[in-house]
């Protein structure tokens, strides 16, 4: 449990920061808006989680800046407006549905915080639902989805292999409550409905792990 | 009166920083316990990613420590019972109309 939230504290704090690069330049000025907000949401949650991974006895740092176990799609900053939704509905979606697993934690500190975390989520999914509804009617569709199936590639490998110990030591601990392969499949079969609903029949591959940090919970590209 | 009472009471008078509601009747304290000096309080916030988190909680440790028998000042954050609108004092609600605020 300490890489894993480790890593949902390093990633949020990464994804707060790159939405925050597009608080000034989103195609809209309600979505440049909403771009901070959700940054400054992001940075919440991070900071937050960190006094958890003290609690676990893990040297964290607070600010919420120091560590680096993100996702290598996290390391710069996002491309263009297709890559930010497609970060927005499967980055902040893979650790929402991570938090989501935690709502009933034996973890209590990591408990109380999923459910204030989940609360703020609700309109970065909205944000992100709302976008990839307008970005699939549009001329942008195309590359919209390349996008996500490149983002998938780094956030769908975020819950680790099926058999991932990790995971699988937290969910037997009650720390957790769905494995690797139910959270994957939660992402899964939402986005693909999503788009389905738009007439954009989109398959997320399934994935190997060659090549991938357990220890940092991401995968080189 | 209670200690906590008055101490409740003393924290009407500290404003949350963007609205000038006070901390109570916004529901940001959650508990008030006193024992021989000492201030255990709990305290939420509406969002984790509240800017005015220090501020607030400079604010509300040098209020109570202008009470006659407080020495130290223990707070601690805490995020459930999860702050929403409805943790809102009633008293407060018109006051935030006022101002243009949905609450």
């Amino acid at each position: 449990m300490k890489t894993l939230l480790a890593s949902l504290a390093d990633n949020k704090a990464a994804l707060g920061r790159r939405y925050a690069e597009w608080a000034v330049s989103a195609p809209t000025l309600e979505s440049a808006v909403a771009a901070a907000a959700m940054a400054q949401d992001e940075l919440g949650h991070s900071r937050s989680t960190y006094p958890v991974l003290k609690g676990l006895g893990v040297d964290a740092n607070e600010d919420g800046f120091g560590g680096d176990k993100r996702l290598a799609l996290l390391d710069d900053e996002l491309p263009d407006w297709n890559a930010f939704i497609a970060a927005n509905l499967l980055v902040d979606g893979v650790l929402t549905t991570f938090v989501a697993s935690c709502v009933d934690s034996t973890l209590t500190p990591m408990a109380q915080r999923a459910k204030k975390i989940l609360q703020e989520e609700g309109s970065h999914r909205a944000h992100g639902e709302a976008w990839a509804r307008r970005l699939c009617r549009g001329e942008q569709r195309d590359a919209f989805v390349a996008r996500l199936l490149e983002t998938w590639e780094h956030a769908g490998r975020w819950v680790g292999p099926d058999d991932d110990a990790e995971l699988r030591a937290a969910v037997e601990a009650g720390e957790v409550s769905r494995d690797a392969a139910a959270q994957r499949e939660l992402m899964r079969a939402w986005l693909t409905e999503l788009l389905a609903a738009e007439g954009v029949d989109v398959t997320l591959p399934e994935l190997t792990f060659d090549g991938w940090d357990a220890e940092r919970r991401r995968w080189p590209a | 009166m209670s200690v906590e009472a008055r101490l409740w009471e003393a924290l009407t008078e500290v404003e949350d920083p963007e609205i000038p509601i006070s901390v109570v009747h916004m529901g940001l304290i959650v508990a008030i316990a006193y024992d021989a000096g000492v201030v255990d309080l709990k305290l939420t916030f509406t969002a984790m990613g509240c800017p005015a988190m220090e501020f607030i909680q400079d604010d509300i440790r040098e209020r109570l420590l202008a009470e006659p028998d407080v020495d130290e000042v223990r707070i601690e954050i805490v995020w459930d019972p999860v702050w929403t609108r409805k943790l809102i004092r009633e008293e407060a609600r018109g006051r935030m109309r006022e101002l243009g605020i949905v609450a």
